[in-house]
């Protein structure tokens, strides 16, 4: 594995995470917004309930953001350190923070975005680690065929 | 609908999906670092990827509790603010790191484990349940404590509608 094939790895690596972190993010405020505009379970009874899910405009979207999310973190996975890609990951947390605040009109108190400054702060610890600290089977492989 | 059941089922929820989601963490990673690291985004390469990730068994179980994480973090969006109930769910971070350590075998350097650390102090002060009313303002917790009193002897779905509707009022951009 040259330079140019580690740098690249990286870039990518870093690209693979600002997609998990969007979608991830966008796809639990869309949930959330269907979900507080769901019936009550009880009341209006499964059939009625599925449905509800089904045409919800916020749902169905936020279920394909949210496994979008899940592939990209599935080949990250391939490449990467798990103990770097999940901190990594914890940065969603201040995107739903400013999503909560700013469009679900919630309010978020300052104790918490003193927690969410010191998620960023560790995010930036993981971040400046290897991405990977044992080898991966490809370590092994011959170096693929520049493309 | 009292503080205290609203709270146990928020955290009955947290801890299904925090360990389910765990799990399928470990079971996925464990199952992608043993196979070749994904480098062609064509069409061939993705379809290989694919062919890869839905023919390992660790993925499917992985996979399985995803979809338990998955379905308790509905439970959990449910039943609480967004704000409060999805850094809850940030408690997942330990525990994987730990599981990466330990079960993956990986090489945690200490840097990485000062982040988490920073991470987790972050996820304690963010998932404080009860903020302090801001100046000037009643916070939402407090109006829902409010409501809660209120309707403490009408009957539970009378409660629910009150706040299902508050929750849409809130939620409107």
């Amino acid at each position: 594995m040259g330079s140019a094939a580690n740098h690249r790895r990286t870039g990518r690596t870093a690209l693979f995470l600002t997609i998990v972190v969007l979608t991830n993010s966008f796809g639990n405020m869309l949930l959330a917004m269907g979900m507080q505009r769901m019936p009550d379970f009880a009341q209006v009874g499964l059939q009625a309930y599925i449905a509800g899910l089904l045409h919800s405009p916020f749902v169905l979207p936020g279920v394909v953001l949210s496994a979008t999310s899940m592939l990209t973190q599935l080949s990250l996975f391939s490449w990467a350190d798990l103990s770097f890609v999940i901190p990594c990951t914890a940065s969603s947390y201040v995107i739903s923070m400013i999503l909560a605040e700013f469009i679900l009109g919630e309010q978020v108190h300052l104790v918490r975005w003193v927690g969410v400054a010191l998620i960023f702060v560790g995010v930036l610890l993981v971040a400046r680690t290897p991405v990977a600290t044992k080898p991966h089977a490809d370590a092994h492989a011959v170096p693929e065929a520049g493309a | 609908m009292t503080g205290l059941t609203t709270g146990l089922t928020t955290w009955t929820f947290v801890l299904i999906t925090v360990c389910a989601g765990s799990c399928g963490d470990v079971l996925c990673a464990s199952a992608m670092s043993q196979g070749e690291a994904i480098d062609d985004f064509g069409p061939a390469g993705i379809l290989r990827a694919v062919r890869y990730i839905v023919t390992r068994r660790k993925v499917i179980l992985g996979g399985i509790c995803y979809a338990a994480a998955f379905f308790s973090l509905l439970g959990l969006l449910s039943t609480a603010e967004l704000s409060i109930a999805v850094p809850a769910t940030a408690l997942s971070f330990v525990l994987d790191t730990l599981a990466a350590r330990f079960i993956l075998h990986e090489h945690v350097p200490r840097k990485r484990w000062a982040g988490v650390a920073c991470v987790c102090v972050g996820v304690l002060l963010a998932v404080r349940p009860a903020p302090l009313p801001g100046p000037g303002g009643t916070t939402r917790a407090a109006m829902q404590a409010h409501q809660d009193q209120a309707g403490h002897n009408e009957s539970r779905a009378h409660g629910l509608d009150d706040q299902s509707a508050s929750s849409k009022i809130l939620a409107e951009p």
